[in-house]
């Protein structure tokens, strides 16, 4: 195994890209948490989908055209889509749970509808769908590489500000232009993130790479901080294995690294409740000053 | 048009499975809209997925219960996401929304990993992602009708308690409805349905067939009933001419029904904005 790793090209960047996904994935997942939008991310990774078939189709209509990678419309479609989600909500104001099947269904139609045209039924979209290990280049990794240092300057440079927006969304610590200018950066970024984990775990399981560790470390995590560190942790070791587990017995990527992602939640939890119920004398304590539980 | 009408022998199987899901399913979403349940039905659409899949590999693995159909499989799992989505948003009660893509892409995962393991990706598990109503044949059709047929009785018999259960909690609880069971059997309901209309639009889009029309249904409806009957006029709409749409233009079923759902959607909400807007004029003149 290790030495396919070392010899084998595809198998080099998939590896390489995956642990920086790893990376990249619970650190913007652990924002997109806690300021509710979840939704948000998986409504954002279907409207990538859509993307992705209306770039298909495009090349095949108009071949001139063949120099724009469907990635970027992929990309260009989600964060148009994150715009049109909010609108959305504000239609049905006390039931904004109603709005996700609308928005996911639409985007899978969309994209069927698209992916027909392009007459694109075949493998390839397997790969799209569901992640795979094959379709990764070296332009691919570079682009994961660029993405990793984007997403890591902008958590870094605007922590303030995201933390504000994540836990005093009505506060009045930074100027009201300061917050949308930061909202509509994150969004851009999610963009982002959805685009380049679709290459490895597929559209449909992206917001799961974003929330499932991310869910794991604030059932074990005392602090926020220590929040990134465990969702990271559980994050490399869930597409690790995944991507191990996946290539010895030729099934599939995406969805081998969700079920054992989710596995493994399922037995934290588990844990945790028989934890709580021996120790049930002592009060749990959260060190953070927040007033959110997790 | 012509060639249309020499082919119906042969969709005649097709449009009648498709009027009678173009009926159910959003005669359930109405219910899944009243009693605030969209997430659970998206997560039993994609567990179903992953139970048919589990289904087929047992199937082929343990030749003597090769007999039972993949669908009971789905049926059954997708009880268990029901639950699962509940147990979940139990544990995280202040980041509830966190649970529905959770186990929506472990169910998605599961199927996928699973279909994989049996034989690879193929032409079967696209059909039944997005639909293909033009592969029914006369077994599904019957399958169709029966199960379509046990759902409305059963929503009849049950309709004044799932009303005053979704509207007058408390007092459904004075005259002694058990919210429990007729949540139970709710749940079955909903299984049963998307087990079905996962022929006519796919797995991945059931949802929008329970969501889309009641959304459009409800900015025209003025009571529950005309809501129930419009969402019904607009889902069977949608399903008859997607599949005159996929027939032509050679789109798949579900894509072609969703397609034209959110489009007629759309085209309410603009003309409901439009009307607004001229209504306030005219106040203000």
């Amino acid at each position: 195994m290790l030495q396919d790793i070392l010899q084998v090209d595809f198998l080099r960047y998939a590896f390489l890209s995956g642990i920086m996904i790893g990376i990249i994935c619970p650190v913007i997942g652990v924002f997109i948490v806690l300021r509710k939008m979840s939704l948000m991310a998986d409504g954002m990774s279907h409207m990538a989908l859509s993307g992705i078939a209306a770039g298909l189709a495009l090349q095949r209509y108009l071949p001139f055209l063949y120099f724009i990678n469907p990635f970027y419309i992929g990309m260009l479609f989600s964060v148009l889509g994150s715009f049109c989600i909010r609108p959305l909500m504000k239609l049905y104001p006390f039931y904004r749970e109603f709005v996700i099947p609308i928005i996911l269904a639409s985007a899978i139609g969309l994209s069927v509808v698209f992916i027909s045209l392009a007459d694109a039924f075949n493998k390839d979209l397997f790969g799209y769908l569901f992640g795979s290990l094959i379709t990764i280049s070296h332009t691919d990794f570079l682009v994961v590489l660029i993405v990793l240092v984007i997403v890591l300057g902008f958590v870094i440079l605007c922590y303030k500000p995201l933390l504000i927006l994540t836990f005093d969304e009505e506060g009045s610590l930074v100027s009201k232009r300061g917050k949308q200018v930061t909202d509509i950066l994150f969004t851009m970024i999610v963009a982002l993130v959805v685009s380049v984990t679709m290459n490895i775990v597929g559209v449909l399981l992206v917001s799961a790479m974003m929330i499932i560790p991310v869910a794991k470390g604030m059932q074990l995590a005392k602090s926020f901080k220590q929040v990134f560190i465990y969702s990271i942790i559980f994050a490399e070791f869930d597409i690790i294995g995944g991507l191990v587990v996946s290539y010895q017995f030729n099934w599939s990527t995406g969805g081998t690294i969700v079920v054992l992602a989710f596995v493994l939640f399922m037995i934290v939890l588990l844990i945790k409740k028989t934890v709580q119920s021996i120790s049930r004398s002592k009060p749990v304590s959260y060190s953070s000053d927040e007033t959110v539980k997790f | 048009m012509i060639e249309f009408f020499q082919n119906l022998s042969f969709m005649k199987t097709a449009f009648l499975v498709g009027i009678l899901i173009g009926g159910i399913t959003p005669l359930i979403g109405v219910f899944i809209f009243a009693r605030r349940l969209p997430h659970i039905s998206e997560s039993l659409s994609q567990m179903n997925l992953a139970g048919v899949a589990i289904g087929s590999t047992i199937g082929s693995a343990v030749p003597y219960l090769s007999g039972i159909n993949p669908r009971i499989y789905g049926v059954i799992f997708a009880l268990i996401g029901a639950f699962l989505v509940e147990l979940l948003r139990k544990v995280f009660r202040d980041f509830s929304d966190m649970s529905i893509p959770i186990i929506l892409s472990f169910g998605t995962g599961l199927g996928a990993l699973f279909f994989s393991i049996l034989h690879g990706f193929n032409a079967d598990f696209f059909n039944y992602l997005f639909g293909s109503l033009i592969a029914v044949n006369q077994s599904d059709l019957n399958n169709t009708l029966i199960i379509s047929f046990i759902v409305v009785i059963i929503l009849l018999i049950f309709y004044r308690p799932l009303l005053l259960i979704t509207f007058d909690a408390e007092y459904a609880q004075v005259t002694g409805i058990r919210k429990k069971w007729i949540d139970a059997i709710f749940m079955v309901l909903m299984a049963l349905t998307i087990s079905v209309s996962v022929q006519a639009v796919g797995v991945m889009l059931v949802t929008g067939m329970m969501t889309l029309p009641i959304a459009t249904a409800i900015f025209i409806g003025k009571s529950f009933k005309s809501v129930i009957f419009l969402s019904i006029i607009f889902g069977e709409a949608a399903v008859l001419i997607g599949l005159v749409l996929s027939y032509y233009l050679s789109i798949a079923t579900g894509g072609a029904i969703i397609t034209f759902s959110l489009l007629c959607f759309l085209l309410v909400i603009g003309v409901k904005h439009i009307y607004r807007m001229s209504m306030r004029r005219h106040i203000q003149k």
